[in-house]
């Protein structure tokens, strides 16, 4: 069974909204002096601290460098959606991410491909980006 | 001239393990007082505390008034977790040394069944949306580690079993049952591949620790120990997190270096067990073993009290015997003292104890971590 939507809105959780636009394509913060990959937004560069920082298109396909599926124990607005696989994805480009897969859990192991896809919040008006398996 | 060693001279772990009816102000003052009394001192004699984020209020300087500490000098207020406080210990250690302070007290509690903490973090947003848990967190480092090292669930389930037959010994330890391997593997799967009991206990409580001058070590006549070495180190994806080693691969090589040691020189070792893959990272990073090795190493029971290499958590650990407040290293830190000293229950005390290696992990190992090793030493007057 396919996971649910997104229960939570990401603009509900935390300080640092998502860049906009993020209901796809992906994109990652990328500085355009040095080139380093942030996984997410910062407002300088962390590794040149240059300001000239673009939200930068990726592929949106990498690998599975880690995983585990969670059966108990979640956060309260997953609750409902659980067994629910959370992984570390290496993408293409290089940086790793944490971010759901939407498998099965026996069908996800390290070293599959996976790819992007944009998944609805609970409140149907933005979507979220999540990994399947790329076969 | 006198001499400006630091000797912790003070240690108190609380009894307590579910505490619903305490306030935390005041559970402090009991853990605070409980290792003042420990020590053969007074509120009057402390100069410097040492707190975390957990501290309510203003920090030091809500807890000094409460605590009846007026002659501070000396306030520290860190967070790294469950690394906070041997690191704190080690801090504490210079100050003294360096004329800053005299009587230390290093300060934690939490009333976990009742106390939330923290604010969100700044990747809140991209991370916590995705719906990870604790356990969660340490599954993926072990998931990893299993993959590269072929490590199983059964030779993690050896790290709880050995906290088991530790606890079994402590007349204050949360649980007291003895584990077996198939208990572990047949309890339900939390994240995978860690099973219920592959994860610490949550507790309230709480400990603390006082170090002080020689001069003033020396007047109370209370065992002693030292802080002989310590390293501290912060990871997370900027520093190359590669998942199947701990922040104590960085941290371990500059206690052993500051200290003038080596893992052979040491007698005990008190390794903060959020998770029974910790303790195998841990051991690994910690040079008990070679990397890949910790499953094997536990599986064939060198971590436990009379019978392996390098017993482990003699206590019981955050495993079975306490974990208060999710922050391991007090307790931690605390059962090496005894250790030191010679205080623990005969069945599980190292012979002739001379160095104990602390080894605390905060935040989580497979995002962004903080880990603080220390070697404290026996002193004899």
């Amino acid at each position: 069974m396919p996971l649910p939507p997104f229960p939570v809105d990401p603009v509900a959780v935390g300080d640092i909204p998502w860049p906009a636009g993020y209901q796809g394509p992906l994109t990652l913060t990328r500085c355009d002096d040095c080139g380093t990959w942030m996984s997410y937004p910062r407002p300088m560069c962390v590794n040149c601290m240059s300001q000239a920082l673009t939200e930068q298109p990726v592929s949106g396909e990498g690998v599975v460098y880690t995983f585990t599926c969670i059966r108990r124990g979640a956060p309260r607005p997953y609750t409902a959606a659980l067994p629910y696989v959370i992984a570390v994805v290496e993408l293409r480009e290089g940086p790793r991410i944490l971010t759901q897969v939407d498998a099965p859990p026996e069908s996800v192991h390290i070293g599959a491909t996976v790819r992007v896809v944009y998944a609805d919040t609970a409140s149907g008006d933005k979507a979220l980006p999540r990994y399947v398996l790329a076969h | 001239m006198v001499s400006t060693r630091a000797h912790i001279v003070g240690a108190f772990e609380h009894p307590g393990r579910r505490l619903p009816d305490t306030t935390l102000p005041n559970l402090l003052t009991e853990i605070a007082y409980g290792a003042l009394a420990d020590a053969g001192l007074a509120p009057r004699d402390v100069d410097a505390l040492f707190t975390s984020s957990e501290s309510p209020g203003f920090g030091a300087l809500s807890l000094a008034e409460h605590l009846g500490l007026g002659h501070l000098r000396y306030i520290d207020n860190t967070e790294a977790g469950g690394a906070t406080y041997p690191m704190q210990v080690a801090r504490a250690a210079r100050a003294i040394e360096a004329g800053e302070c005299t009587v230390a007290l290093i300060l934690m509690g939490g009333v976990s069944s009742r106390i939330a903490q923290f604010s969100a973090s700044p990747e809140a947003a991209f991370e916590d949306s995705m719906g990870p848990t604790v356990p969660s967190y340490y599954a993926l480092a072990a998931q990893r580690h299993m993959h590269e090292f072929g490590t199983t669930s059964a030779q993690l389930a050896a790290v709880r079993v050995a906290a088991s037959m530790h606890a079994q010994h402590n007349p204050h330890a949360a649980m007291r049952n003895l584990v077996t391997v198939e208990e572990v593997l047949d309890s339900p799967l939390i994240s995978d591949p860690l099973h219920r009991l592959d994860c610490c206990l949550v507790t309230d409580g709480g400990g603390a620790i006082v170090l002080a001058r020689a001069d003033v070590a020396r007047s109370v006549r209370r065992p002693s120990v030292t802080v002989r070495g310590a390293g501290a180190a912060v990871r997370n994806q900027y520093s190359l997190l590669d998942m199947t080693s701990t922040a104590a691969a960085v941290s371990a090589p500059r206690a052993y270096e500051s200290a003038g040691l080596t893992a052979d020189d040491i007698d005990y070792a008190s390794i903060y067990d959020s998770f029974t893959i910790t303790v195998v990272m841990s051991l690994e990073d910690l040079g008990f073993c070679r990397k890949g090795q910790g499953g094997a190493f536990v599986a064939d029971g060198q971590i436990i009290a009379g019978a392996g290499r390098i017993p482990v958590n003699t206590d019981g650990g955050g495993l079975s015997n306490n974990h208060p407040d999710f922050r391991g290293g007090m307790i931690r830190t605390i059962e090496a003292v005894r250790q030191l000293r010679g205080e623990t229950t005969p069945a599980v005390q190292v012979p002739d104890c001379e160095l104990a290696l602390v080894q605390a992990h905060g935040g989580s190992i497979s995002t962004r971590a903080a880990s603080s090793t220390v070697i404290l030493e026996r002193h004899d007057w």
